[in-house]
């Protein structure tokens, strides 16, 4: 049982990096599968619809954030070795990594379908760019708010 | 292949489609070679060659969209949707051919009628029609065709003939569309039956028909039943608006309350369900993945190929240019 | 500063130096033409003749341009890149140049020869597809060994038919057609041999048959499921001569095929240049026209209305005494009732911001221009969202070389290409003061600078995060605050005094009561704070409780919406707290640098190959990083002007000034 903590804190940082990378991954494939349609038709809007599709995809990045910041608490990068974790650290390292999970996991697929709507937006309107950014940006917000929250509360558990 | 993908590639072509500028400045063209030259900028251009026969021209650009559409849409049935009129057609033309040459005429075979937008090729069909093998035919022709020979053979009644045909025609598209599973398509559909029934309705009650008479003219499968618009032959149509007052339908019934001359409230009518049946349809245009934007795409695309052909032969034939304008831009 | 000024001017003029005027108007780029509403639609028809004839005119060259475009543009290798062209690399010509180089130029001739390759090109390939379609159509007549022009021809007694019929039939076909057989050899039927493992269920077949019973044969053959196949009329000889042909008539069409794309690339590379420079003349010349026709006609003068800025109006007025003595130009104000278009126009510190307003939506002609409010914040906040000292130096080092290299970069471009610049300037400064340069680039591979990078430090998100929280938080609230303020400002510029004070002032009271009160208790305030807040904090309660009671019939409304406003006070938390994400985008940044180079160190300690695999991940990492990161530093912080700060105060609705300006797409004309 000596490393059931060490193990909890892992699968946190795991489900992190995982659910909201995959999250990030529908989100972009779906915003991606828009973006080729409108480009099917309309080479030219390359840039616009690239910059939309990339907008999902900051949870994934979120997601990897919070798992190094587990794995640095735990002293698992670098050579120093882990440090010693008994089950409640290591569960509340694994509660600190939930917010950033799931939020990450539903926003971006969220995010990935208004970033899908604002691409059809600017096939028809392309003037409207400034809009069709700001709206999947909203989605987001939620994501952000979930990063700050994990980080709060990694940075709030005392740990060696 | 997805419907986002789909969907967001409509919206492109969508942006290719021929605005009512586009027919004001064709319909102004002062020759008919003006106007194909116009026609020429557009996509219809690699089908018009040097003999200007547009007809042919308009029927390429359309199947070439089928094509098209047929890469890239995921259910091929929200296409045949839209071509199974067309086989019902040709069906039609096939049948009265055959009858013709039974009767005599040698010469009554008419294959240059037969529309290539059909979804069964048009030479398998007309072999199973020949051969009479319709085994392998879709949509029910298997069992409806050999019961047209022979409602013919014992009445020699060709309305009747065609009215099994339609009758199996919208039970063929429902079946499709319920297949599909796409709520907004089957309500379409079915929508789409009402409408017909509806005009049906009216042309039947300018040719004063009563309920029994009317009753094999209505189509089943619509939210509303034969019944239902076989009664209405018995009431005065200023009242129709109500009696339907608790379907759909009924608002675009205004015009027969307002309008006593029958002729012109048809085609207020006419123009009244069709605009219901887009609006219907238009709640898809917030969707970014709904397969009903298929259906509004291709008939933004009919809309579009029946405004080509009413301008050329109002250019052509120099007809009244006001008379050509309502009719492209309704 | 803010919406510019602008005049409405009327301009009376003779026609016959009607040209002149209109490209003096469209030359000066500023004149944003009105029409005159009283004529009816014919009428202009009828008078402005002149101007429809120049119009009809320029549509009919543009309509040439526009076919040669589509069909030179896929053959045109562009010497100039397209983001060369974009940043101001095309030539630069005078309008007079243009007039010319259209004069010397015929569109019509290049068309016909463009048409002429054009069709010679598609009945190439037409015949190559028939061609290749005879050939495998002879592949399956291999069976046939007679002259084909049997088929095609026919002898005097004799006729033959190719077709396919279903494998199932053919013994049904063949036992009808037996009943021919008594007059002797009057039909022969041939099938191809089946091919077991190819498509065994249409079996091609070949019937020889006498003239005199043809119909009789042929209506069997429909009813058993034969149906013919069409031989093309050319076809003499037999098969195996047949294909030879065909086969050398195939690699001929491909020669002519290649030649014709060949003499397309030469004609585009040829005319396209000439071409996109009559594009935009001609563009420029169709705008000017039907914007001119905007105007009323005389039997002799011609009336034109349009808008524009004051500070052009001295330029303009010289301008056109110097083409004629014969002219009437009034400058006069907007009247009260009219809705002039908008112009934003800053200082060169704000106008790079303006951009960010458009984006919304530009403000009516009376109302605030709020980019010189907003351009500070969005300075502030994009710097703290990227905050890396490294990144601002790539950023500002990018920027540096472009302007270096392009010389001519077009204004709008320009300026947005500038905002970059001033935000990279923030975000260095807070690179700096938050210790991030490149991510953590400097504890992991120049240790011996980290006191001197310490010493520079003010916060330090990383191991105090709260900190920068309430930093970020704070300028929220200032932010905020600050909006409220601005519609104070106008509600009271438009004498709403009441409107002010219980709708914006009494929040602001109670918001910054609330933090004073807050921060008083926390200690990082002098203790009298306290008391100050909390008056404050009641004051404005009361003013917004007493304010939305306000209009309400009967006490008990009144409380039920007094009671409902102050719940509003959630909203306003809302909006603060969505000024985290300052602090998490920063935060963001500084992790996945350190990612970055945790990751670049790891793969150094790979042997001997170690050091490059380090280098690699080390720069690509870097840019992938700014790339993402400058994206998320755009788009965040422009959420909060538009969401939270301008939902204080601002809601645009007013129309941009378009005024009447030449095309400079393909090259830039001078004056």
């Amino acid at each position: 049982m000596e490393y059931l903590g060490l193990s909890l804190a892992l699968f946190g940082a795991a489900l992190a990096a995982a659910l909201s990378g995959i999250g990030s991954a529908i989100g972009i494939g779906v915003a991606g599968g828009s973006a080729a349609g409108v480009m099917t038709e309309d080479p030219n809007k390359f840039g616009s619809c690239l910059i939309l599709q990339a907008l999902p995809g900051t949870q994934g990045i979120y997601g990897l954030l919070i798992a190094f910041f587990v794995l640095n608490k735990l002293g698992l990068l670098g050579g120093a070795g882990a440090v010693a974790l008994n089950w409640n650290q290591g569960l509340q390292i694994f509660a600190a990594c939930l917010p950033i999970a799931l939020v990450g996991w539903y926003s971006a697929i969220w995010q990935g379908r208004t970033s899908a709507a604002s691409i059809q937006m600017i096939s028809k309107k392309p003037e409207a760019m400034g809009k069709a950014i700001i709206l999947p940006a909203m989605v987001e917000t939620y994501a952000v708010l979930a990063l700050l929250t994990s980080i709060l509360m990694l940075m709030g558990i005392q740990v060696g | 292949m997805s419907y986002v993908y789909t969907v967001a590639r409509l919206r492109g072509m969508e942006n290719h489609i021929l605005d009512s500028a586009f027919f004001t400045r064709l319909m102004d063209s002062a020759s008919i070679d003006d106007a194909l030259k116009m026609l020429g900028e557009t996509s219809y251009s690699q089908y018009l060659n040097q003999d200007s026969n547009f007809d042919k021209a308009i029927d390429s650009e359309m199947l070439a969209t089928f094509h098209e559409l047929a890469q890239f849409v995921p259910d091929q049935e929200l296409l045949t949707l839209f071509r199974i009129p067309y086989d019902f057609h040709n069906v039609k033309v096939l049948l009265k051919g055959l009858f013709k040459v039974r009767a005599g005429d040698l010469n009554g075979r008419r294959y240059d009628l037969l529309s290539k937008l059909a979804s069964i090729d048009t030479n398998e069909l007309t072999e199973a029609v020949e051969t009479e093998e319709y085994g392998f035919l879709p949509y029910g022709l298997t069992d409806v065709i050999p019961q047209c020979v022979a409602l013919w053979d014992q009445t020699k009644n060709a309305q009747a003939v065609e009215l099994l045909l339609d009758h199996q025609m919208f039970k063929a598209m429902l079946a499709l569309a319920e297949k599909l599973n796409v709520a907004l398509v089957t309500k379409w559909v079915k929508l789409k039956i009402d409408a017909e029934n509806l005009k049906a309705a009216i042309r039947l009650a300018r040719l004063k028909y009563d309920s029994n008479h009317a009753l094999p003219f209505f189509h089943e499968g619509g939210f509303l039943r034969p019944d239902d618009f076989a009664k209405l032959m018995n009431e005065p149509q200023e009242t129709w608006s109500r009696i339907l007052s608790h379907t759909d339908i009924s608002k675009v019934l205004n015009a027969l309350t307002e309008q006593q001359d029958l002729k012109v409230a048809f085609s207020d009518v006419s123009a009244a369900i069709d605009r219901y049946l887009l609006e219907v349809l238009e709640s898809a245009k917030y969707s970014i993945e709904d397969p009903a934007n298929v259906l509004l795409y291709i008939l933004a695309k009919e809309a579009e190929a029946r405004n080509v052909r009413v301008s050329l032969v109002c250019v052509s034939s120099g007809l009244d240019r006001e008379f050509a304008r309502r009719a492209v831009i309704a | 500063m803010g919406v510019a000024r602008l005049k409405k001017s009327e301009l009376y003029y003779h026609k016959s130096v009607h040209a002149q005027i209109a490209a003096a108007l469209q030359e000066s780029q500023a004149c944003q033409i009105i029409s005159t509403e009283s004529e009816s639609e014919a009428k202009l028809r009828e008078s402005g003749s002149e101007t429809l004839a120049l119009l009809s005119k320029s549509e009919e060259k543009l309509s040439d341009i526009r076919y040669l475009m589509r069909s030179l543009t896929p053959h045109f290798v562009d010497p100039v890149p397209s983001l060369d062209r974009m940043l101001g690399e095309r030539p630069e010509v005078s309008m007079e140049d243009l007039s010319k180089l259209s004069d010397q130029t015929d569109l019509k001739v290049i068309c016909e020869k463009t048409r002429a390759v054009e069709q010679r090109t598609a009945q190439t390939r037409l015949e190559l597809s028939q061609a290749r379609a005879d050939l495998a159509l002879l592949e399956n007549l291999g069976f046939f060994q007679y002259q084909l022009s049997v088929i095609t021809e026919g002898t005097k007694t004799l006729k033959a038919v190719i077709g396919t019929v279903k494998a199932e039939s053919v013994n049904k076909l063949k036992a009808a057609l037996g009943d021919f057989s008594k007059f002797s050899s009057d039909v022969d039927l041939t099938v191809a041999e089946i091919d077991e493992k190819a498509n065994p269920q249409e079996i091609y077949a070949a019937l020889i048959y006498s003239r005199k019973l043809e119909r009789e044969i042929l209506d069997v053959c429909v009813k058993n499921g034969f149906s013919s196949v069409e031989i093309p009329s050319h076809f003499q000889a037999t098969v195996a001569e047949e294909k030879k042909i065909a086969v050398a008539k195939i690699a001929e069409l491909e020669a002519a095929e290649a030649a014709a794309l060949a003499d397309m690339k030469a004609l585009a590379q040829e005319n396209m240049p000439t071409v996109q420079k009559l594009s935009d003349y001609w563009t420029s010349m169709n705008r000017r026209w039907q914007e001119i026709a905007k105007s009323e006609n005389t039997e002799t003068t011609v009336f034109t209305k349009f808008w524009i800025p004051e500070t052009e109006c001295e330029k303009l007025k010289s301008r056109i005494d110097s083409i004629s003595s014969d002219v009437e130009l009034v400058f006069a104000d907007p009247e009260p009732g009219e809705e002039p278009p908008t112009l934003l126009r800053n200082g060169n510190l704000a106008r790079p911001f303006n951009i960010l307003t458009e984006l919304y939506s530009p403000p009516t002609y009376r109302g605030i221009d709020p980019t010189p409010l907003l351009a500070p914040f969005f300075f502030i906040f994009f710097g703290m969202c990227l905050g890396d000292a490294g990144y601002a130096i790539v950023l500002a080092g990018t920027i540096w070389y472009v302007f270096r290299k392009y010389k001519r970069i077009p204004a709008g471009i320009k300026d947005f290409i500038k905002l970059f610049a001033y935000c990279s300037v923030s975000t260095l400064i807070y690179g700096i003061i938050s210790g991030s340069f490149f991510g953590n680039f400097i504890d992991s591979f120049v240790p011996i600078l980290v006191p001197f990078k310490n010493s520079l430090m003010l916060v330090d998100p990383m191991t105090n995060p709260m900190q920068v929280l309430g930093i970020s938080l704070l300028l929220g609230v200032v932010h905020l605050m600050f909006g409220l303020l601005i519609a104070a400002y106008d509600k009271i510029r438009h004498g709403e005094f009441v409107d002010a004070l219980g709708a914006n002032i009494s929040w602001f009271l109670f918001i910054v009561g609330l933090c004073f009160y807050g921060v008083g208790l926390g200690g990082m305030l002098p203790s009298h704070f306290v008391q100050i807040g909390q008056a404050m904090a009641i004051l404005g309660a009361v003013i917004i409780f007493i304010y939305a009671g306000k209009g309400k019939a009967g006490i008990f409304n009144k409380i039920i919406s007094g009671f409902l406003a102050l719940y509003g006070s959630t909203s306003y938390l809302g909006d603060i707290l969505s000024y985290s994400r300052l602090l998490a985008l920063g935060f963001g940044s500084a992790v996945i640098g350190m990612v970055i180079n945790l990751l670049g160190g790891l793969a150094a300690d790979i042997p001997y190959i170690g050091w490059l695999i380090g280098i690699v991940v080390i720069i690509g990492g870097h840019i992938f990083s700014i790339l993402i990161n400058i994206l998320g530093s755009f788009v965040h912080p422009l959420r909060l002007q538009y969401v939270e700060f301008f939902g204080k105060f601002y809601n645009g609705g007013g129309e941009s000034f378009a005024p009447l300006t030449l095309s400079q797409e393909f090259v830039t004309v001078k004056s």
